[in-house]
Order: structure tokens, then sequence, then C-alpha cells
């Protein structure tokens, strides 16, 4: 079996539910009303009260528990829930690695959940300050709460706040002293109202990013902006093309001149597979050596170049991706897991994973699952 | 000219998801099934290993996996009394 007991799964894409006190633990005190909180709301169908977050007097449903596997079409929604509802390994450091044991998984990144996977919500907030101070007290919750918990399992991952360049420096520095690895970053800025990769906006962040060797992360669906094709479309269509907006944003830094002037950054694409690369590889070349003449596009570097310099993606379930692994270039590959989301195979997902890898040898495996993440990410065994 | 669809065609209904990143949960209720499924499985490739490291391994994660039952239980239990 290509996926030896001795190497360790490391996710470079997972998921955390902050508990309720996260931010009422670290606000100053005159922030804690208007800062995020968790209040009770009464569910429409009645029973135990919906569990919500409030910030500065809005409300977020948690999340949409939409299990609709086995549910009759009128109980579909997106109901918000409560964390009794929740298995304890969403909130819960130490529930988490008993989850993870049982999984399989050695080691994980985990992206915000409330804050949004980039931390974008931040950018709603009325009360800069109080915003910046959210952001800092998420990175302190994740660097000195959750990854403290077992420092060499949780692969630390911060957020900025995106609405001021000067702030995402200081804190870029300020967490990187602390043990961050990584940042989560929107995959496309213009949707969130900032400004593009293809202007010079986002220098001083990215030069920081780089000179500390901090990777950013890009979820799908960070820009805000799903692919939806039609209001009357259904979901399907939504699920089906999830992995485009990786493509929508490779393609977007690729031809602009965001790697030419940060030639150090690495960039991961979280959660968009891989099957997709070498298609878009191609075209991307095609592309330059036809029309790269009459338009502002760096006229020197081949668009794989740049990709393989800079860009490595991951993948839940992705046979054709992994067949194709050489066209990508396996030290850009990554494995993930996705819990607690119930994409994931929990608790199946190590034996799932060695299904995934029965073809390919041993030693391509260990650097998909384990070794790539190690590099990229500075953590070492 | 095609007469124009104003509404959707189909059969059934559809989740409404305001926001497309609230990602669906495992939760208590899903994640039970899933479990008792990998207990029976990992009580099957324990009765048919031969090797005692291998099975040594198994016996450990199926030790944690019926701790895990036992709290997703509780859990379940409490919320509906």
């Amino acid at each position: 079996m290509p996926l030896q007991p001795y190497m360790k799964l490391l996710s470079t894409d997972d998921h955390l539910i902050e508990h309720p006190l996260v931010w009422s633990d670290r606000l100053p005190a005159k922030y804690r009303e208007a800062g995020p909180r968790i209040v009770e709301k009464p569910r429409p169908s009645g029973g135990a009260p919906s569990e919500v977050w409030a910030y500065e007097g809005r409300f977020y449903p948690y999340i949409g528990l939409n299990a609709v596997a086995g549910k009759k079409p009128e109980e579909f929604g997106t109901e918000p829930t409560r964390y009794d509802e929740m298995i304890p390994g969403c909130y819960n450091p130490k529930a988490r690695l008993a989850d993870m044991d049982i999984d399989g998984v050695w080691g994980a990144i985990n992206f915000p959940s409330f804050p949004r996977f980039a931390g974008t919500v931040f950018l709603e907030g009325e009360d800069k300050e109080l915003a910046r101070l959210c952001v800092q007290a998420w990175n302190d919750y994740v660097l000195d709460e959750w990854c403290a918990t077992a420092p060499d399992r949780f692969i630390p991952m911060v957020i900025l706040p995106l609405w001021d360049v000067d702030a995402c420096v200081a804190e870029i520095h300020r967490t990187a002293a602390k043990g961050a690895k990584a940042i989560a970053f929107p995959e496309n800025p213009v949707p969130l109202g900032l400004p593009s990769f293809h202007t010079d906006h986002w220098d001083k962040v990215l030069s920081a990013a780089e000179e500390i060797d901090l990777p950013l992360c890009l979820h799908f669906g960070t820009s805000g902006k799903p692919p939806i094709t039609a209001p009357e479309a259904p979901m399907a269509v939504m699920i089906t093309l999830f992995g485009c907006n990786s493509m929508y944003a490779t393609a977007d830094i690729i031809f602009s001149p965001l790697l030419h002037r940060h030639p150090k950054l690495k960039i991961g694409l979280s959660e968009g597979g891989i099957g997709w690369i070498p298609y878009l590889l191609e075209r991307m070349d095609m592309t330059w050596e036809r029309h790269r003449f009459y338009q502002n596009v760096n006229q020197d570097v081949r668009p794989s170049d740049l990709f393989r310099k800079h860009f490595h993606g991951c993948f839940i379930d992705d046979f054709f991706g992994v067949e194709n692994r050489r066209h990508i270039g396996v030290d850009h590959i990554t494995w993930e897991c996705d819990y607690p989301h119930s994409d994931s195979y929990w608790p199946h997902s190590r034996k799932r994973a060695a299904e995934t890898f029965v073809d390919v040898p041993d030693e391509e495996v260990h650097r998909m699952v384990e070794l790539n993440v190690r590099r990229l990410y500075n953590f070492p065994a | 000219m095609h007469e124009r669809h104003e509404r959707p065609v189909g059969r059934r209904a559809e989740a409404e998801r305001s926001d497309w990143t609230e990602q669906d949960l495992l939760t208590v209720d899903e994640a039970l099934p899933r479990l008792l499924d990998g207990i029976d499985e990992v009580t099957g490739e324990i009765e048919a290993t031969a090797d005692p490291a291998e099975r040594e391994l198994l016996e450990r994660r199926l030790e944690a996996m019926h701790l895990a039952r036992t709290h997703l239980e509780t859990q379940q239990e409490a919320r509906r009394a």
C-alpha cells in the first residue's frame, strides 16, 4: 500500500468553529457588548433556541446545518444551530485531536468560521478599531489557545485587517513573532470592495508575507462571489463549480504584476481541487504565447513556470488530478481533509486517502500528504 | 420567439442558503452512524489480522472510537432530554 503507516497525513484545509468566548475573553471591556458574542434566537420551528453571533448589533446565523441527506425537502434549510448539535471536535481542540487520531490524520491548517474563511466579516465592522481588535483576538485565539494545544499538529494560520494595509503589515509581524505559519487571504479582493491584485495596493502586505515566508492561503469563496449561474439554478451547479473560483484566482494572479514584484511569495489554493490545473496551465501558456505582445503582461516568464514557482493546490477527492500529478508537479500538491464539514470522510479519511493513492509510488505519496506541507509551511517534523 | 419561463422547473424543493460559505457541518446525529460503521469495520479488521503489531494499532483505534461514541451518545441524549 503506497500510503505507508510512517507517513503523517497533514491537511491543508480543515476548519474550526470559534467557541462563544473567543472575543469576549479577549476584547477590552468597552468593546465586549459590540464585539462578536453568541446570543439565542427563537427558532421558527420551535424547540431549543438557535445560537447566533451578534456583532455590532448585526446577527449572523452560525452555520448552515444543511444535513440534507436523509431529510425530507420541507426539512431543508439554513437553520442556525446550537453548539450542542455540533460534534465537540468543531470547537474543542482536544476533542479535535481525538477525532484526528481516529481519522488517521496527524496535522492540519484550520480556517476560521464566523470571521469567514479569510476574516472578511470584519470588513463589515463600522468601528474599525473594534474590527482590528477582533482580528487580533481571533489570531491570539488560534495561536495561544487552539494551536498551543498541540503545536506539532496544528499549523497556525492568521487573518488580517484587510481594510488597512499598514495594520495588515503590523499584524503579520506581530503574529509571525508568535509562530504564525500562513495567512488566510481573499482569492480576489475586488468583489469585497478592495483594490485588485493588478494594483500596487497590496505590495507592503505581500512584501511582509514574502520576507517572513508566510504563504497566502486562498480558500475558494473568500472573494464573497460564489459561482452562481442563475437564481433558479440548483445548488448542484454552484457546488460543482466551486473549483472554478480557484481557476479564476490563479489566472488573475498569474497575469498580474504581483508575482514579478514578489518573487518569493507562496500561494496555496485551498479546497479547489487539482484536476483542472493541467488544463489551465496549458491554456494560460497558449494565451501568453499568442496574446502577450499587445497586453500589459509580463513578456518573459511563462505562466506555467510562474505557477510552479509559487502555487500549490490541494484535494480531498480528485482521482483525475492524482493521475495527472506529473503535469501539475508532485511538489505542488497537498492533501486536505475538510474536517468538520460533512464533505470530509471522517472517520475514514486515511482509508480514503489510501484508496486515492493506490497506484502512486510511495515516495510521491509521502511528498503529497506530508513533506510538501512541511516544506511549504515551514513546519518541520 | 421562445416563451420565457418565469418559474424554475423541478420536482424537489431547493434548500435556501443565503451564504454558500456556510458549509455543511458534521452534526452529532450524522457523525454517530459514521462512527458506528467505522467501529464495525475496525472490529472486522482486528478479527482478520494475524500481525500482532497491526492488531495492537487497530485495537488502540477501536478503543478511541468507542470513547468518541460514548461522548457523542451522551451529548445526543442530553440534547434530547
